[in-house]
């Protein structure tokens, strides 16, 4: 086997040395209003598309502290080591990163944060065009579920219980306009929360045949989020309207609408349609139906299958799960991705590849 | 002579009459008394779950749990332990005057306060043998807005109460209720699906009072059907405490 010597990358040298900085004052205050918790995971993975080998563990670390009753900051790192085997060739990555850090300062009405963080905007499962801010993370095993932290500013301010009106302003690592948003939530409107936002940035998607190309956009979006019927049946929507600075490219709308339901057994079900104009001048819109079920078995395990289709490439994705708890905090999971009647021109097939992989985890 | 005599026993008869009246309860009443053991607007708990499965294994779960009632009953239920549901959080507003439920969730590893259909309150409660409505009957909800009780048999002790479901939401078909005259409070109850076949038993005990209230400190359900167990341990509890009205809001949860 022909070894590559490992990549380490100088800025990881650079983070874990900042770690070590942050660490030491860190130990230098009091210790009393801190916790921590983290997860110490490892995983094996065969990409069958490229027929290549990939082991990867991680050690996520999160702590928090309180340095007054209306100041504290929260950290939250992880220490990744990849390895590739691919025939005779084997390679090596390492890397630190801090996936989100930031101050939280509490007044009378307003919630402050600061630093590294995710905005969970949108009531939808997985794909939410609520989420102005975070970029899907293209290397996770599911992107969908997966989106990357930015830096930036958030301020919300709680009136009463039932209104929530939130600002924010972010700055995305390779965009180097500041991306601003407003939201006003009104909760508990006849069963239901409700929501409208405004953006003005950047889009989170490239045009097509465009890479790093981030068209300037502005949006507006709607949410709802509650039950109806006697049964409660979940049901959830979320709409934006994109209008694009770029006389090349044409104002879209994306729509979400679904239901979810638990049944007495303890069986979670899901449905959720997605319709996205694009905004590339006659293309054609991207529809995407979203189906999910979810089950706990021998009291502790879990499964659960995801089955995502392409209604307008006629591609499928399945994603079926299981979690089996070891012991206290100890979980092994096994998984798989498969395309079902694979099609290139499909973002299903672009953002996924067909994959087996085992995983062990603990958490602490 | 003999009217002074007549009229001593009518005066007797009339006091036994009334004082035998006073002892016939019917199974609401039974119901209201065992409700009445539990007079807090609020309390604030610590409970330890011990989940058992059909082979023994165990899994073990801490929650701290906050009520206050009102025009809107409020509960919020915190995760302590173990690690991988750790600050996990449900807040559940209920407004029975306009008849409208509310529940939110707050997972740590979405970051983020979500809205939750009332579904979710179907079936298991974090894998235990409770339901969601089992919990909040225990943590000091009703019994007679869930239930309709009639007497079954009585002896000095014990009084067996035959429950008749009245809320949709539950999904017994009927269930059985043994409840203690000395304490007025339940030491054993069972439950039947909907095919009338025994599902679970619970029973209570480490029976408690702390200021004025009444309650078991140790409920054990077992699922007879599942061969399963689950052990719920009250550690500490105080009532009406004074509770901040402000935890029992999204923007509490979403600070977690």
């Amino acid at each position: 086997m022909k070894n590559i010597s490992p990549k380490i990358k100088l800025n990881n040298l650079l983070s874990i040395l900042v770690l070590t900085l942050i660490l030491s004052l860190i130990l230098s205050f009091n210790l009393s209003a801190a916790s921590y918790s983290g997860e110490l995971s490892t995983s094996v993975i065969y990409e069958q598309e490229s027929e290549r080998w990939q082991d990867q563990s991680w050690l996520e670390l999160d702590f928090q502290q309180d340095l007054s009753s209306d100041l504290n900051y929260y950290l939250k790192s992880a220490l990744t080591l990849e390895s590739y085997y691919q025939q005779d060739q084997k390679e090596r990555e390492f890397e630190f990163e801090f996936k989100e850090a930031y101050l939280n300062y509490y007044t009378a009405k307003i919630d402050w944060r600061l630093g590294r963080q995710n905005f969970s905007w949108g009531s939808s499962y997985n794909i939410n065009p609520l989420n102005y801010f975070n970029p899907i993370d293209q290397g996770a095993i599911d992107p969908f579920q997966s989106r990357e932290a930015v830096d930036g500013i958030r301020a919300a301010y709680y009136p009463n219980f039932n209104w929530q009106l939130t600002g924010v302003l972010t700055q995305h690592a390779e965009i180097d306009e500041l991306q601003t948003a407003v939201q006003l939530i009104r909760r508990r409107w006849r069963g239901y929360d409700l929501a409208a936002s405004v953006f003005s940035g950047n889009s989170l998607q490239t045009v097509p045949g465009a890479s790093n190309f981030y068209p300037e956009v502005n949006k507006i979006g709607f949410d709802f989020k509650g039950d109806f019927s006697s049964k409660n049946i979940g049901l959830f929507s979320e709409v934006v309207y994109s209008d694009y600075q770029d006389s090349r490219l044409e104002n879209t709308n994306e729509l979400i609408i679904g239901l979810d339901y638990k049944f007495d057994n303890n069986l979670y079900l899901l449905g959720q349609y997605y319709y996205q104009q694009l905004p590339p001048v006659q293309s054609e819109a991207n529809q995407l139906l979203v189906l999910r079920a979810e089950k706990p078995f021998a009291n502790f395990h879990n499964w659960e299958l995801n089955l995502i289709s392409d209604l307008k490439a006629g591609m499928s994705l399945v994603r079926p799960k299981v979690i089996f708890s070891l012991n206290e905090g100890l979980d092994f999971e096994s998984g798989a991705v498969i395309k079902l009647n694979q099609k290139r021109e499909s973002s299903l097939n672009r953002l996924n590849q067909e994959l087996i992989y085992l995983s062990l985890s603990k958490y602490f | 002579m003999f009217k002074k005599i007549t009229i001593f026993l009518l005066i007797l008869f009339f006091f036994l009459s009334q004082f035998g009246l006073a002892q016939e309860l019917d199974g609401d009443q039974v119901l209201e008394k065992v409700e009445a053991s539990r007079q807090a607007n609020s309390h604030q708990m610590k409970m330890e779950m011990e989940l058992y499965s059909s082979s023994g294994d165990m899994r073990s779960r801490e929650l701290n749990n906050y009520r206050l009632e009102g025009e809107v009953e409020r509960s919020l239920m915190q995760f302590t332990e173990p690690a991988d549901i750790s600050g996990t959080a449900f807040l559940l507003l209920d407004d029975q005057t306009n008849n409208q439920e509310d529940m939110y969730l707050y997972l740590p590893a979405l970051g983020s306060v979500r809205k939750i259909s009332g579904s979710q309150k179907n079936g298991n409660f974090v894998g235990s043998d409770l339901t969601y409505n089992d919990l909040s009957i225990f943590s000091g909800a009703n019994f007679r807005d869930n239930y309709q009780a009639e007497i079954i048999s009585e002896d000095t002790g014990i009084i067996e109460l035959h429950l008749k479901i009245t809320d949709p939401d539950i999904d017994y078909s009927y269930g059985k209720m043994w409840v203690r005259k000395d304490l007025w409070l339940a030491e054993k109850i069972e439950y039947y699906d909907q095919q009338e076949e025994l599902l679970k038993v619970i029973t209570l005990s480490n029976f408690d009072e702390i200021d004025g209230n009444r309650l078991a400190r140790r409920i054990e359900v077992e699922n007879v059907q599942r061969e399963s167990r689950t052990i719920l341990k009250l550690v500490e509890v105080d009532f009406d405490p004074e509770l901040d009205p402000g935890i029992f809001t999204t923007r509490y949860l979403q600070r977690q």
